[in-house]
């Protein structure tokens, strides 16, 4: 939820439907009317492999929070801010959603599972790019600072968890967001992850990325060093949103010199150990890719089934893995042919699948 | 750049030349729109290919007109000028509307030019394209417009004739990368549609080749250095021997797009049946190896003879 023409259902639409971004850039699309969402909340059943499915309430961002029965069984709660939000405007909007979230935590109390809470500050493409790193530290200091009190007053009860993310549906920033959301929701990414990287260690794949077959979003993700070492880029909190910071400024950057095709040698990192460097956006990207590419494949009353590159130095192999999932696989070796990619992807489809089961088995 | 950015450009107000280096050399004379002829001194008989761009949306009476006088200057100058003209911010319009439009423009055009005298074996060669920026129109109309430059096209044109009757091929596509103009196709017969899944395909195999680089790590630059020599005289005959990109992608009903890399700048786009293309990948490949021999042959050919000739100009 969030204040009303704060983007939420732009976002809903984009992620979840098939609406890519530059659609939305004619006006008659544009997004539906406000008053459409404003009137009664859209509810969204959505299944995400297998395992969890996810109610996505769309709910207006109206002035009042009185509907009580909206807040119960929530288990996840995404607050959508907008960045461009006056001042005077601003205390207003935080009132709402510290009003909220007390109704959220009264109507909750006898859940054990600690809410989470995400916090996307959105529209920051309207904000020129070396402000909005600035502005969303600010807005974000600002909006924790008010869940303090809401904190101390949860004796004993778990804690609220929190995350903030800086969005716009202009650029990949939202499918990097979504992408963290769903992870972090998907109660068997734990042992995906691990799966994933005991199949690129025998695989010897570079990098092996996991999708959502549908959304096309991120859920799991390994990138290996030469000797086998799993490696990760992320490091803390701080870390990340520096990099989201430069990440808004390379794009700019890049939009500028993109006649040039200037290389940006902020926006690579090296894989220690292996002659490849690395796109720092790169998952949401091909999140971006494949989903605009997927929608013109409508245009010949088609679907998207799977697709290989190889390059001077590298094979990569996006496959279909189980019903709800895709599979890209990276290797620096290039004397691996595509085809024992695949075939090696169709050898690991049913640990894979079993994998996603166990975990329905043990929900159920 | 893209589509939705366009909104900001300015208008032109001089003209500026734009000089392309593609398939063929191109020379672009952008020329704004209240240009008197007179004033801009432009010699129209260097002129090889004249564009007309006609607002669809617009009341285009008085462009028509001055279209009426350039197509008789640039006639006048030289008889053999291509005149295109491109009707332009057709995506607002309904279907039947554009065939309307295009068919009154033509009409139009003709009761023009006959009014001031040319007779109807005489006129100039005018072809008319439906264009909009807003989807891939735009491409398709000025690819056409420069195959008409190309003299080679006849030979590139019958190599892909020959290459996808015999490798099983439905259609196949040889863009250029940059650009994302087609220089050739085979003489089958695409819908619209297909030619920009496949523009699409070509964007998405390179946007995503760019995520992942090639970087050669510290250490082996270090065992270079010692033996550089003699690295250096057999690093050469294998980075020439080293895989030309290709990708391809699967379409869930029996269609792969396929994507060879065949110089620098051109790559070949084609559309396969699955089967085919699982069952005779290889020898597809060793097709496309000879198309690649016959098409790189070519350029460099083109590329000598535009180099000589502006030597010759320059030594004028």
């Amino acid at each position: 939820m969030g204040k009303s023409g704060a983007g939420k259902a732009s976002m809903r639409s984009i992620i979840f439907n098939k609406h890519p971004s530059n659609i939305q850039a004619s006006p008659s699309i544009a997004s539906p009317s406000p008053s459409q969402s404003h009137a009664q909340s859209h509810s969204h059943p959505l299944e995400l492999l297998n395992s969890l499915s996810l109610l996505i309430c769309d709910s207006g961002g109206s002035g009042s929070g009185s509907d009580t029965h909206l807040y119960h069984n929530v288990s996840v709660l995404i607050y959508v801010f907008d960045i461009t939000t006056p001042p005077s405007a601003a205390s207003q909007e935080l009132d709402w959603f510290i009003q909220s979230l007390q109704c959220l935590k009264d109507s909750d109390t006898n859940s054990d599972t600690p809410l989470r809470l995400f916090i996307l500050i959105n529209k920051t493409d309207l904000i020129a790019k070396h402000d909005a790193c600035l502005v969303y530290s600010r807005r974000k200091a600002e909006i924790l600072h008010s869940l303090q009190p809401l904190f101390d007053t949860g004796r004993g009860t778990p804690g609220i968890h929190t995350e903030c993310y800086m969005t716009s549906i202009w650029d990949q920033s939202l499918y990097k967001a979504w992408s963290k959301i769903v992870t972090k929701l998907l109660p068997s990414s734990g042992k995906m992850s691990s799966a994933l990287a005991h199949f690129a260690s025998t695989t010897h794949a570079a990098e092996v990325v996991l999708f959502e077959r549908s959304t096309f979003l991120v859920i799991g993700k390994t990138t290996l060093r030469k000797d086998g070492e799993e490696w990760d880029l992320e490091g803390g909190d701080e870390w990340e949103c520096e990099c989201e910071c430069d990440c808004d400024c390379e794009q700019e950057r890049e939009q500028e010199h993109h006649q040039h095709h200037h290389s940006h040698p902020n926006q690579y990192t090296h894989i220690p150990t292996r002659n490849l460097t690395i796109s720092r956006h790169r998952f949401e990207q091909i999140s971006q890719l494949i989903k605009a590419f997927k929608q013109s494949c409508a245009k010949l009353n088609n679907q998207f089934n799977s697709m290989q590159l190889t390059e001077m130095d590298y094979n990569a192999v996006l496959e279909p893995l189980t019903i709800n999932t895709y599979i890209l696989v990276i290797t620096e070796n290039i004397d691996i042919p595509p085809s024992a990619i695949q075939m090696n992807i169709r050898l690991a489809k049913p640990y894979f699948e079993r994998v996603e089961n166990t975990y329905i088995g043990s929900e159920v | 750049m893209a589509a939705k950015d366009t909104l900001y450009l300015e208008n032109n107000i001089r003209s500026a030349i734009h000089n392309v280096d593609s398939f063929v050399g191109l020379q672009l004379w952008d020329i704004p729109g209240h240009a008197n002829l007179d004033l801009l001194g432009i010699d129209l008989s260097q002129l090889s290919t004249l564009v007309f761009v006609v607002d669809a949306q617009d009341d285009y009476t008085r462009s028509l007109t001055q279209l009426h006088q350039i197509i008789l200057r640039a006639y006048k100058a030289n008889k053999q000028v291509n005149i295109e003209i491109f009707v332009h911010k057709v995506d607002g319009l309904s279907d039947e509307y554009k065939l309307d439009t295009i068919r009154d423009i033509k009409s139009r055009v003709s009761d023009g030019l006959s009014d001031y005298g040319l007779d109807s074996l005489l006129r100039p060669q005018l072809s008319y394209h439906l264009t909009s920026i807003y989807d891939h129109s735009i491409l398709d109309a000025f690819s056409k417009v420069v195959q008409k430059l190309a003299k080679q096209l006849p030979v590139i044109q019958n190599l892909l004739n020959v290459f996808c009757a015999n490798s099983g091929i439905a259609k196949a596509f040889l863009f250029e990368q940059n650009s994302r103009l087609y220089f050739a196709t085979d003489a089958t017969v695409a819908d619209a549609s297909t030619f920009e899944v496949c523009v699409d395909a070509l964007d998405t195999f390179d946007k995503f080749s760019k995520l992942y680089k090639y970087h050669p790590s510290i250490e082996q630059d270090q065992d270079q250095d010692q033996s550089e020599q003699n690295q250096d005289q057999h690093l050469n005959p294998i980075k020439n021997l080293k895989q030309p990109a290709t990708a391809s992608i699967r379409l869930a009903s029996d269609i792969t797009i396929s994507k060879w890399q065949i110089h620098e700048n051109l790559i070949l786009i084609a559309l396969i049946k699955s089967d085919t293309f699982d069952r005779f990948k290889q020898s597809i490949d060793y097709n496309v190896s000879f198309v690649r021999d016959a098409i790189v042959d070519i350029v460099e050919m083109e590329k000598r003879s535009r180099s000589s000739r502006s030597a010759s100009i320059a030594t004028n």
